[in-house]
Formats: C-alpha cells, sequence, structure tokens
C-alpha cells in the first residue's frame, strides 16, 4: 500500500475476539470514514506495532487473556504512546467507567454492540 | 414583777432553747433526748406519755424523771385516751397510787396524793393524747397548760419532719436500689441479644456463603453471556444493510459460530450450577 497521497488517519481495533474487530470495521467502512483501519486479536502485537503506524484512535476492549485493557494502557503510558483511547466493551460497570477517567489517553467510553451513529459520532 | 410573770420569762426563755436544740435533732432519739433533758424547765411532772396515735405509724414517747424512751409497737391506747379522742375535752382526775402505777411505764419516785391532766391536740391526721402525772410534791398546774400546748406542737412538727426525711430517704434508697436493678437487667438483656446475634451469625454463615455462590454465578452469567450476545446484536444489525454475498459469505458463518459459543457457555453454566446447588442442598441436610 504505497502511494504519494496524504495518508488517511490509522485506526487500531484491539480486541480478542476476530469477530468483534469485524464487526466495528464493517461499521467504520459503512459510515464512509476515511481511514486506515489495522485489527489486533492480540493488544501485544498493537503495541508492537505502534510506533510503525502511529494510530490516531484505538478502540480498546477491556476483558482480554493476553493482557486486559487496563494494562494495555498502562503499556502505552509507560511507552509515551499517545493516541486516542475509546474503550469498547459488554458489560457497562460503574466501577470501570470511573476507572477510564483516570486516563488522559481515554476521550469515551462505549458499550457493545456500536452501531455506525456511534462511529460516526467517535471520529467526527 | 410578780411571780407567775417572772416563772413565765424564765419557761419561755428555756423553752427557746430547747426549739433551737429541737430544730438540729436528725433523728427521733435525738429529738427525744433534748425533750427529756429540757422539759424539767417547762413544768412539774413525774411522768409524761405522749401518745403519737395515727393509723400509720403510731408512736409513744414515755418520760419520768429518772428515765425515758419511746416505743414504736404494741402501743396501748388506754380508755381515758379514747374518751379523750373522741370527746377533746382536757382532763384533770384525782388518782389512787394504785391506779397511778397501772398507767406509770417507767420507773418513778414515790407519789403523794397524785393527779393526772391529760389532753389530745388534733394535728388533721394525727391525734396527740399528752397525760402528766404529778402530785403535791412535783405539781402541774393549769398555769403550766400553755407552755405545754407550745411544746406538743415544736415536738409534733419536728417529729413530722423527721418522718418525712426518712421515708424520702428511704424511698430514694428504694429507687436507687430498682435503678441498679434495671441497669442489671438491661446488662442481662444486651448480654442476651449479643448472644442471639452470634448464634444468628452462624446459623446464617450458610446462607451467607450460599449467596455468595449466587452472586459468583450471577456475575459469570453476566462476563460470559453478554460478550457473544453483544456480538449477535452487531453481526445482525450489519446484516439489515449488507449485500446477499456478504450475508452469506461472512456475517452467517459469524451469527452460527457466535451462537454455538453461547450454546457452549449455557451447557457449561447449567452443569455448574446444578453441581452448585447439589452440593449446597448437601451442606444444607447436615
Amino acid at each position: 500500500m504505497t502511494n504519494n497521497l496524504p495518508e488517511d488517519p490509522v485506526i487500531f481495533l484491539v480486541d480478542d475476539q476476530k469477530i468483534t474487530n469485524f464487526i466495528n470495521k464493517k461499521l467504520i467502512e459503512k459510515s464512509k470514514i476515511k481511514v486506515k483501519i489495522m485489527d489486533f486479536i492480540n493488544p501485544i502485537n498493537a503495541l508492537k506495532d505502534f510506533s510503525k503506524f502511529e494510530p490516531s484512535h484505538i478502540l480498546l476492549d477491556l476483558n482480554m487473556p493476553q493482557l486486559d485493557g487496563w494494562q494495555f494502557l498502562e503499556e502505552m503510558k509507560k511507552n509515551e504512546f499517545y493516541s486516542k483511547v475509546i474503550i469498547v466493551t459488554s458489560s457497562d460497570s460503574p466501577i470501570d467507567r470511573e476507572r477510564a477517567k483516570e486516563y488522559d489517553l481515554v476521550i469515551d467510553y462505549k458499550t457493545k454492540p456500536l452501531s455506525e451513529e456511534v462511529m460516526r459520532s467517535i471520529f467526527e | 414583777m410578780n411571780f407567775n410573770q417572772s416563772k413565765y420569762r424564765i419557761t419561755y426563755e428555756a423553752f427557746s432553747k430547747y426549739s433551737s436544740k429541737l430544730s438540729k435533732a436528725t433523728t427521733l432519739e435525738e429529738a427525744l433526748e433534748v425533750t427529756y433533758k429540757n422539759l424539767k424547765y417547762f413544768f412539774n411532772y413525774h411522768y409524761v406519755r405522749i401518745n403519737y396515735i395515727s393509723e400509720v405509724s403510731p408512736l409513744c414517747f414515755l418520760f419520768s424523771v429518772p428515765e425515758f424512751r419511746y416505743l414504736s409497737k404494741e402501743i396501748e391506747v388506754f380508755e381515758f385516751e379514747k374518751d379523750l379522742l373522741e370527746r377533746k375535752v382536757p382532763v384533770v382526775k384525782q388518782l389512787s397510787n394504785a391506779e397511778a402505777q397501772k398507767y406509770i411505764q417507767l420507773e418513778t419516785n414515790a407519789l403523794t396524793n397524785p393527779e393526772m391532766y391529760a389532753s389530745c391536740f388534733d394535728y388533721n391526721s394525727v391525734n396527740i393524747c399528752v397525760s402528766i402525772i404529778s402530785d403535791e410534791n412535783r405539781k402541774f398546774g393549769m398555769d403550766d397548760v400553755e407552755i405545754l400546748r407550745i411544746l406538743i406542737d415544736a415536738f409534733f412538727n419536728k417529729i413530722k419532719q423527721i418522718r418525712l426525711q426518712n421515708r424520702l430517704e428511704e424511698k430514694n434508697k428504694n429507687l436507687e436500689i430498682a435503678l441498679t436493678e434495671i441497669d442489671h437487667k438491661n446488662r442481662e438483656i444486651e448480654s442476651i441479644v449479643n448472644t442471639q446475634k452470634a448464634i444468628i451469625k452462624v446459623r446464617t454463615k450458610h446462607v451467607v456463603e450460599r449467596n455468595e455462590r449466587l452472586i459468583d454465578i450471577l456475575q459469570s452469567i453476566s462476563h460470559n453471556l453478554q460478550e457473544p450476545l453483544s456480538r449477535i446484536l452487531g453481526l445482525l444489525n450489519l446484516a439489515e444493510n449488507s449485500t446477499q454475498d456478504e450475508f452469506k459469505m461472512s456475517i452467517l458463518p459469524y451469527l452460527n459460530e457466535t451462537a454455538l459459543e453461547l450454546d457452549d457457555i449455557f451447557k457449561n453454566l447449567i452443569k455448574k450450577s446444578s453441581e452448585d446447588i447439589n452440593l449446597l442442598s448437601e451442606k444444607n441436610d447436615q
């Protein structure tokens, strides 16, 4: 994928469920948002590829076996990775919501499933 | 100044000393002793009997020149005292020595032509019958009646005051005992309550454990079921605006995969909860 046009911003989808990443990818495509989407079912790989792609946004799941969302955010802080993080989780827990406020990186907290409308509201 | 005037003056001076001493007395015994010591300064007598007639708490004070005492039980009301109570008219009576001895309940000196003066003083709930036996050598005269009246007034008021004070003290003491008893009972109740609380805690322990287990199950349901369910909802949402190919190639297989996953989770959950239920009912049977 090499061209000379100004490149579209990169978005990381980080969720251990490939189907969830598929759904979110489709939603972004359908909402006609001009971005380059990269999906990861292992959050460790997302961290490894961060510097190379420097994503503008990350849609981050909380409940993952290798590294949970909180640990992922801590790693970002440690490595000084700056990117707008949207937490996307299936359980709407008030405790998690409060905890998310402690991170400056986190700009939003959404519960699954997302919709085209929600996607547009995130990237506008 | 004639003889009578100077006699009155001396008597009233004696009475003023007596009443100041009496006011300091705090017990029946003290009041009695003060009265005994001063009686001889007021009038002549061989024997004085003050019968404090009251239904609730009768008393009888006896004074003779060599001794004095008081009775608080088994007090006899003499015939002449009964007459006095009824008529309230003072009596002066010559007595034979034998009659005098019948009334006198203390040791006294020999009498010559004994005479009795008796009078009843009415203080509403209490009647005081005073009888004085005198004789030629120690003569109680009619001019002594006035000082006797004043003396009995002062004496009665003192006795009443002491008795009220005693009653108050006794009531306070009873109240204190009652308070101590209440305090004791409260502590007993508290200890019973605490014991009951401990028993309830022990007995409800397995209920608490079961509740905790149920909460665990509930949490695992919400965690394990919500995630695939949200995927199904997401896929259905996509399906609405998808092409036939898209639906057949990706959405349907993913729906299928997720539904099977959900089915698996349910099967495991049912298996696990029935195990838990068996375990719990075994515990309850114990």
